[in-house]
């Protein structure tokens, strides 16, 4: 009986193994893909014939990259927007989810402050008068419009503040006994305590603006100022050839397909958030749990 | 303590207020940027009025110069692939300095997009209110501008500004350019394009392919088809495997590149409504009572889609078509994968122009389209009315401006030709100044003039007759046939045997078809143009791939019909605008 | 311990004053344009020069095929992401689990969690080549097992299941994640009980584990109840055509099609609103759901 127990159970880590195994494979497959491609020649990838390694290999696609200047200046442009975005949002995210985060005996109108964010998740005015107050403000081709229409990301604030709420109640009434106000508290204990969700909440921010797309492109007024998901998402989208009626037009554009070139891009675009995540990963564990989970 | 914490207080407060202040202060540059443009104007004129009005001199026609310059704002898009030299770039190059210096106009780009992007950012411009003095829009776009009325009536100073080279370039061709800018009488928008009909198909087949398979180049539709399952079962390549298609098809249905335009006009149908188009550019022939009908529901176009779901049926069109758009179609064909398309007249610039050079033994073919039967076949274009408009808004005060600049324009490049404000070669560069500017015009019978006059110095070998432009084409087609196969699509298009010697053709016999309502969208086609043509994609698809029966045709008629279709038809017939 | 005490207090008020003032002018503001919806919008009139209409939008909308087509489209699609988002990331957690050697458990953590960071415009591109029924590697992988190919993205009737496949693809290593951490958080001692009792990994995870977790997937699933209306607009824009929209086009695919292409804002503004409307009423019941069920306050 224990014999055949053992043996079943043998059975099922080496097939759990595998599983796991295939699983991180499928994971993975669609950035090999991407790789392959972008290290492959043009004549290879036009045939078809790249799945999972480079064919006929070349580092074509990236001395170009290397020297296009959209590309390089979107990426800049997008480390800036990351920069700004983080301070801003990581400074309100805690500034709102620690109030929040109080009973409705130590907060007056508690609730009410609740509903006017979490309200906003779910009513907006939509695209055109959104743009419209961005414009009022003059934020229109400045860095501030990809970061201040979005500057309270409601949804960290509730991650933060749930957590805020399960750490333990002890150590903000000793600090009160101490004389301490909600100010130091916040700072000396609170936020210190918190670092697991507060690098959990940080990796989300920086990785949301650094795919962030759609904003760019309707706030910017030139392609130049465009952050790096706004440049590629312009060269991975469809052209449309149907209202070209102009041979030069054509053959610029037909130069532009250039598919390795493409993979390059988009795979350079993934590096860096590739390159964060796994160092604030030994965070989540700590950090995503909703706190609750342990009572 | 209570220091301590007033200190934080204020920290937080100080970092806050600097986030709101340099937001702020980047407010009032933005402002000035980007307002200035649209004020300035006003700030001139009131000045001018108050003070100097004796020293503002403006044009009093077609030609003058503004003293003191004004500032004029527009929007562009740019096309990805146009280069600049260093220190060009669209907002200062050899045209807005010409501009400034000669007109006395400075152009202000309010912003700038990519092709793609410019419906969209055009989109929430127009409907945040935010226009430009002058801009460039679709047809759609066109019609809610007049009827929101935030465009200004251009008759009188199109009467008085344009030169008569701007006029003819405009009117040329029996005036239905002009005619689809004039709403109730009034010239609301400059035409950017139509006029052309180069845009009919003739059908492109690899020679090469045809002799493996030892067929010869199509005299009706049934060799057409003969073709096409030729090209998918015997082989056409000759690497002994099963993995090819007869016909390049990819989503648009209708397009420039792999459309089925070609192919119905074949059985005497002229549907257009392409997936990716505004849903409000159609065809209308003339029907049995002397009314306009809708081409897309004719029988003639079941009968088509009839044939063209027998060849998916026999494997002779890629099998996932309706996913793909038309560079991964392109790519299918230069990758060797398929033998056949329908095309306008551009499709040996793009996506065939290396293929001869890549894939060393290949070549292709052009070839006019064919009939079913004995009927002559009639290639259809739906060029000839403008897709797109420059506009003015109703704000601008200085309307006519744009007519000067386009005055400029037709001269520099139509009358007094300037190469320096053309194009030039440097480093193997071709930097293409003609696209630079924020308004242009051309020559309907551009391109088919210079084919024709490059084929006669070809045949007389006699270039001295051409322009600078014809010349260059001569040029490269002679390099061409020196061997230089990287000019391949130069060959193609200007010397006989090319796209315009076939489109010529269709011309000289009188055998382009156009639609007979010459007037713009009507209300219900903006409205709903839209979603019926993803209907009618979706039915066309459905059909072709054998999703749904052949008779299911006749269900969408009817359905088109009551969800919409009729008051369209209506409408177009009330227009007084049918030929 | 702590009383109410305005003094005490104040510095609360203060630290949401800078979240108050930049939601009230960048969310608040622009919700006056929710107003379009009742009016003929003409963008030089403005908000308050446009003539009223009343609710003729809303009939227009409601009079449309084409609405109860996207609407249930929305629902449907929505709902199977909600359900399927559960299983996948709980079974894998579960699995993984099982798994003694750190290093692989953590390894197979970073990558299946990989996804999740890359934006849809990439996997759009990169989905594109690999489910395509002649070149895919997965119908090749079909072809080889004797499967008849499959035209995901184009066949109307696999679309939405693609849509949810791939949803799950990208973001069951982020549920996995919570899951996981929830487990850890089960008290060892009951294991040791349950082993002492005989039980063997099987049962300890059917009556230890499994229950361990069930507030977790409660409070999951009310959450989820207030994104039943959203679908994925980042997802279904880069993957859908006009042959999938009979099952593939959501709400706010929609609302972006016949607004910014079409102009007809007025129109595209009150589905928006419509949508809101329903979303707001799902948040609220999925809040006292939570609240009752598994004692949670979600904010």
């Amino acid at each position: 009986m224990v014999q055949h127990n053992a043996w079943g159970r043998k059975l099922f880590i080496a097939l759990n193994y595998s599983l796991l195994a295939a699983m991180s494979l499928v994971c993975l497959l669609p950035l090999i893909n991407v790789l392959a491609v972008s290290f492959s020649s043009a004549a290879a990838i036009e045939g078809g014939k790249v799945t999972l390694w480079p064919v006929e290999f070349t580092t074509r696609a990236y001395t170009f990259v290397a020297s296009k200047k959209e590309f390089l200046t979107s990426m800049g442009i997008s480390v800036q927007r990351v920069l700004l975005g983080v301070v801003v949002n990581m400074l309100l995210t805690i500034l709102t989810a620690y109030p929040l985060s109080k009973e409705i005996t130590q907060l007056r109108f508690r609730t009410g402050y609740a509903w006017i964010f979490v309200f906003t998740m779910l009513f907006s005015g939509g695209l055109i008068p959104t743009y419209m107050v961005v414009r009022e403000f003059g934020l229109i081709d400045s860095l501030w419009s990809l970061v201040l229409p979005g500057a309270v990301p409601i949804f960290n604030v509730i991650l933060m503040l749930n957590f805020f709420r399960n750490l333990p109640k002890e150590l903000s009434e000793s600090a009160f006994i101490d004389g301490a106000g909600h100010w130091q508290t916040l700072w000396r204990i609170i936020v210190p305590l918190s670092m697991p969700s507060i690098a959990t909440v940080t990796l989300f921010t920086i990785v949301g603006h650094w795919n962030e797309w759609f904003q760019g492109l309707i706030y910017m007024n030139d392609p130049i100022h465009y952050p790096l998901a706004s440049y590629l998402q312009t060269i991975v989208v469809k052209l449309d050839m149907t209202q070209l009626n102009d041979p030069t037009a054509l053959r610029f554009l037909s130069e532009l397909n250039d598919r390795a070139l493409r993979a390059a891009q988009i795979f350079l675009g993934m590096v860096p958030v590739l390159c964060v995540y796994p160092f604030l990963q030994r965070y989540f564990m700590s950090g995503i749990v909703l706190g609750s989970v342990k009572e | 303590m209570v220091v301590k914490k007033w200190k934080q207080l204020a920290l937080v407060m100080l970092v806050l207020a600097l986030v709101t202040v340099t937001a702020c202060s980047k407010d009032n540059n933005g402002e000035k940027a980007s307002n200035s443009p649209s004020d300035s104007p006003s700030a001139n004129a009131s000045a001018s009025s108050s003070s100097t009005t004796a020293k503002q001199t403006v044009p009093d026609g077609p030609t003058g110069k503004y003293d003191p310059p004004i500032e004029l704002t527009t929007v562009r898009s740019v096309n990805a692939g146009v280069k600049f030299q260093a220190g060009d770039s669209l907002d200062s190059n050899v045209w807005t300095k010409d501009f400034e210096s000669v007109l006395g106009i400075k152009v202000i780009n309010k912003w700038k997009v990519s092709d793609q992007q410019y419906q969209n950012k055009m989109a929430v411009t127009m409907a945040s209110g935010d226009l430009p003095d002058f801009m460039l829009v679709d047809a759609q776009q066109f019609q809610i501008l007049v009827q929101a009325g935030t465009i200004a009536d251009l008759t009188d100073v199109y009467a008085k500004y344009a030169s008569e080279l701007t006029k003819k370039s405009i009117e040329e061709g029996g005036g239905l350019r002009l005619k689809a800018s004039t709403v109730n009488g009034k010239i609301m928008g400059i035409p950017a394009d139509g006029g052309g009909r180069d845009d009919a198909h003739s059908i492109y087949i690899r020679t090469d392919w045809l002799k493996n398979v030892g067929l010869e180049p199509p005299k009706t539709m049934d060799d057409v088809i003969k073709i096409a399952t030729a090209f998918t079962k015997n082989d056409p390549d000759k690497n002994g495997k099963n993995d090819t298609y007869g016909l390049s098809l990819d989503m648009s249905l209708f397009n420039g590149w792999s459309g089925l335009e070609g192919f119905f006009n074949g059985y005497h149908a002229y549907p257009f409504n392409p997936t990716k188009g505004t849903g409000t550019n159609l065809n209308f022939v003339k029907g049995a009572d002397g009314k306009a009908a809708w081409a897309d529901v004719q029988p003639e176009v079941k009968t088509a889609l009839g044939k063209l779901q027998e060849l998916f049926k026999a494997g002779a069109i890629y099998p996932e078509f309706s996913v793909i758009d038309g560079i991964k179609s392109g790519e299918l064909v230069t990758s060797n994968k398929v033998g056949m398309a329908f095309g306008a007249f551009w499709v040996p610039t793009w996506p065939i122009n290396n293929m001869k050079k890549d894939l060393p033994g290949s070549d292709w073919g052009i070839y006019p389209i064919v009939s079913a039967d004995d009927k002559p076949v009639m290639a259809q274009s739906t060029g000839g009315l403008p897709s797109k408009y420059y506009v003015v808004s109703k704000e601008s005060k200085h309307p006519e401006a744009p007519f000067i600049l386009l005055n400029r324009y037709v001269d520099k490049l139509f009358s007094n030709f300037d190469q320096a404000y053309h194009s030039v070669d440097a480093d193997g560069v071709n930097y293409a100044f003609h696209m630079y500017p924020p308004i242009n015009g051309s020559f309907a019978e551009k391109n088919q003039d210079a084919a024709y006059a490059v084929q006669d110095a070809i045949n007389s070998k006699d270039p001295s007759k051409l322009d600078t432009e014809q010349k260059q084409y001569y040029d490269q087609v002679e390099k061409y046939r020196a061997g230089d196969l990287s000019l391949w699509a130069a060959e193609k298009l200007w010397a006989p045997g090319g796209s315009f010697d076939v489109i010529g053709q269709y011309k000289k016999e009188n055998r382009i078809f156009q639609s007979v309502f010459t007037g713009n969208p009507t209300p219900t086609m903006v409205a709903k143009g839209p979603s019926l043509r993803d209907e009618e994609v979706r039915t066309f698809t459905s059909i072709i791939m054998g999703a749904k029966p052949l008779d299911y045709f006749d269900e969408w008629v009817t359905k088109w019909m009551d969800s919409g279709g009729k008051d369209i038809l209506d409408e177009v017939n009330s227009s007084g605008q049918i030929q | 311990m702590i009383r109410r005490n305005w003094k005490i207090e104040l510095p609360l008020h203060f630290m949401l004053l800078p979240g108050l003032i930049l939601v009230l002018l960048f969310c608040y503001g622009p919700m006056a344009g929710i107003l379009i919806a009742f009016q003929n919008f003409i963008p030089v009139k403005g908000l308050f020069g446009s003539e009223w209409v009343g609710l003729d939008h809303f009939r227009y909308v409601y009079g449309l095929p084409e609405t109860i087509t996207v609407f249930r489209n929305t629902v449907v699609i929505a709902s199977m992401k909600i359900v399927a988002g559960l299983i996948a990331p709980l079974i894998t957690a579960l699995l993984l689990n099982e798994i003694g050697k750190r290093l692989f458990k953590r390894t197979v953590q970073t990558v299946i969690y990989m996804p999740h960071f890359l934006s849809w415009v990439i996997m759009a591109g990169i989905l594109l080549d690999v489910l395509s029924p002649t070149t895919g590697i997965v119908n090749a992988v079909l072809d080889w097992l004797g499967v008849t190919k499959v035209f995901f993205l184009g066949n109307a009737d696999w679309f939405p299941y693609v849509l949810v496949g791939t949803d799950v693809l990208k973001e069951f290593g982020f549920g996995t994640i919570v899951y996981l951490a929830a487990i850890t958080g089960i008290n060892p001692a009951l294991y040791e009980a349950a082993v002492l009792d005989g039980a063997n990994r099987w049962k300890q995870t059917l009556h230890i584990t499994l229950p361990g977790i069930v507030p977790i997937i409660i409070l999951l699933l009310t959450l989820g109840l207030g994104n039943v209306l959203n679908a994925g607009f980042d997802q279904v824009f880069n993957l859908y055509s006009p042959s999938v929209y009979s099952t593939g086009d959501i709400l706010d695919t929609y609302v972006y099609r016949i607004g910014l292409g079409n102009g007809q804002y007025g129109v595209a503004t009150a589905v928006g609103l419509f949508k809101s409307v329903i979303s707001f009423a799902l948040i609220s019941i999925s809040y006292f759901l939570a609240y009752r069920l598994a004692n949670y306050r979600i904010f």
